[in-house]
């Protein structure tokens, strides 16, 4: 098939092609690889590499369970939902290890946090950007990882929530209180982390 | 783009290499509709079961004679915590628990608070409860567990217990058999513990049957007023066989705080 007509094919379309010829599900792959790479990034603590093998075992999990994919969901919350759970198994495995500590490079992805968390968690005035810009990733690495991943889920992969409790396998309400915690839980980050600053 | 391309479909070609190799297959669509249907099918027998045991609790708490609490424990907030059915409450609680864990492990059901599903289920099991325990269902599982299971019959079962309520005439209860019904409107009795009773009946009233004759089993309200002579103001046949049995002298959890006779202490002679 040409690679034109592939790309106008929905991701529902390509998991009946997947079906029929397992080479269909390196196009699967390639759609999502860099999504959910920076996804198990962001969660998870880990390094780039570790990240890679977690993203292998995903799409594995994601080949072995294909026949398990409900058309009344979206393929993208279907396939976010694999990764969460293996991302989060993985991080409960490896919550003992040394945590890695990530050059932490400021490019265009921490500025894109930054400017959809800040402008949605209700800050005070005196926090200025400059600081949040040298800290997001910091402070987001404190806070729970149940909220962390709402966080995420919400304003960097702009899930809806019907979509954010397709993945997570929680009903709305639940979405919406796990949203409003981890928020409080980072503005108390800010707070405790500004206090630190000014007293050093 | 095609640099993109090539180093991002590295990665595909690892996994698909790898799928190859280990001669990875999808898993085919039974299995997976199987699990949906085998929670539902749990949930939905967890639910038919929990209102099986809500009849029971309907049955145990109509039948709690309620009427001569008095004469059991005069503080009625008491009595109700001793007497409650907490085996068929516990049991109850159980399955919802068990129906919402199913529930939500199907494909939709995780769209559903706990709390909208545990009071959807619970008020479900209640309804066909009330339905079933008025069909009787109640009453025939409690006593055919008590048959079926020697640690239910001593410990949980509501006739025996109530049996030990009534073995209470310091306290104005009496069961027993007729043993003699020819003494004109009077009659003897023998309660469980083999001791015999002469039941004055002219101010009694009788509920069930207006004449008892030997082998009728009986409860009795009434007054102690001698060793072996009790005065009665209500009667009332007891036309189940099952109330003629004596209860097994087994401990229940009730007796540690009610005595062997299922009652508190009588109240001190003033």
């Amino acid at each position: 098939m040409e690679q034109n007509k592939i790309l106008e094919k929905t991701d529902e379309e390509l998991v009946d092609l997947v079906l029929e010829d397992q080479e269909f599900f390196l196009h699967i792959m390639e759609r999502y690889e860099k999504k959910l790479l920076s996804y198990i990034l962001r969660i998870s603590n880990i390094s780039f590499e570790e990240a890679e093998d977690v993203l292998q075992n995903i799409f594995i999990k994601v080949y072995k369970n294909i026949n398990d994919f409900d058309k009344s969901l979206k393929f993208s919350s279907w396939i976010y939902r694999i990764a969460h759970n293996e991302t989060i198994n993985n991080f409960r495995k490896n919550k003992a290890r040394p945590q890695i500590i990530r050059e932490n490079k400021r490019g265009d992805d921490d500025l894109l946090i930054l400017d959809k968390i800040a402008s949605n968690i209700d800050i005070e005035k005196e926090v200025n950007d400059k600081y949040l810009e040298e800290n997001i990733a910091t402070l987001l690495e404190k806070i729970d990882i149940r909220y962390r991943e709402v966080l995420i889920l919400k304003y960097i992969e702009e899930k809806d929530y019907k979509e954010i409790s397709d993945i997570l396998k929680k009903p709305m309400g639940t979405v919406a209180t796990l949203l409003n915690r981890a928020k409080k839980q980072l503005r108390t980050e800010i707070e405790k982390d500004k206090r630190y600053h000014s007293l050093i | 783009m095609e640099e993109k391309n090539i180093a991002n479909s590295s990665l595909g070609k690892k996994v698909l290499e790898k799928i190859q190799m280990q001669k990875v297959k999808p898993s085919p669509r039974w299995v997976f509709l199987l699990k949906n249907y085998s929670a539902w099918v749990i949930g939905v027998l967890s639910l038919v079961v929990g209102s099986l045991a809500s009849s029971v609790v309907f049955y145990m708490l109509m039948n709690n004679d309620w009427d001569v609490y008095k004469n059991v424990d005069d503080n009625l907030f008491s009595f109700i915590l001793l007497t409650l059915p907490y085996f068929w409450m516990i049991l109850l609680v159980l399955l919802i628990i068990v129906t919402d864990y199913n529930l939500k492990n199907t494909k939709k059901g995780y769209r559903y608070s706990t709390v909208i599903v545990f009071i959807t289920t619970f008020s479900v099991s209640i309804f066909i409860g009330a339905i079933l325990y008025n069909f009787e269902v109640g009453r025939i599982i409690d006593n055919a567990f008590a048959d079926k299971v020697p640690v239910y019959e001593a410990m949980f079962h509501k006739m025996n217990h109530r049996k030990k309520i009534w073995m209470n005439p310091d306290r104005g209860l009496l069961i027993g058999i007729v043993s003699d019904s020819e003494n004109g409107n009077n009659f003897v009795i023998k309660d469980f513990q083999n001791n015999t009773w002469m039941i004055i009946t002219e101010q009694a009233e009788f509920i069930g049957k207006t004449e008892m004759i030997t082998g009728d089993g009986v409860r009795i309200i009434g007054k102690r007023e001698g060793d072996n002579l009790f005065r009665a103001m209500k009667i009332f046949y007891l036309a189940e066989k099952r109330w003629l049995t004596p209860p097994p002298d087994f401990m229940r959890p009730h007796d540690f705080f009610l005595g062997p006779h299922g009652h508190m202490p009588p109240p001190p002679i003033q």
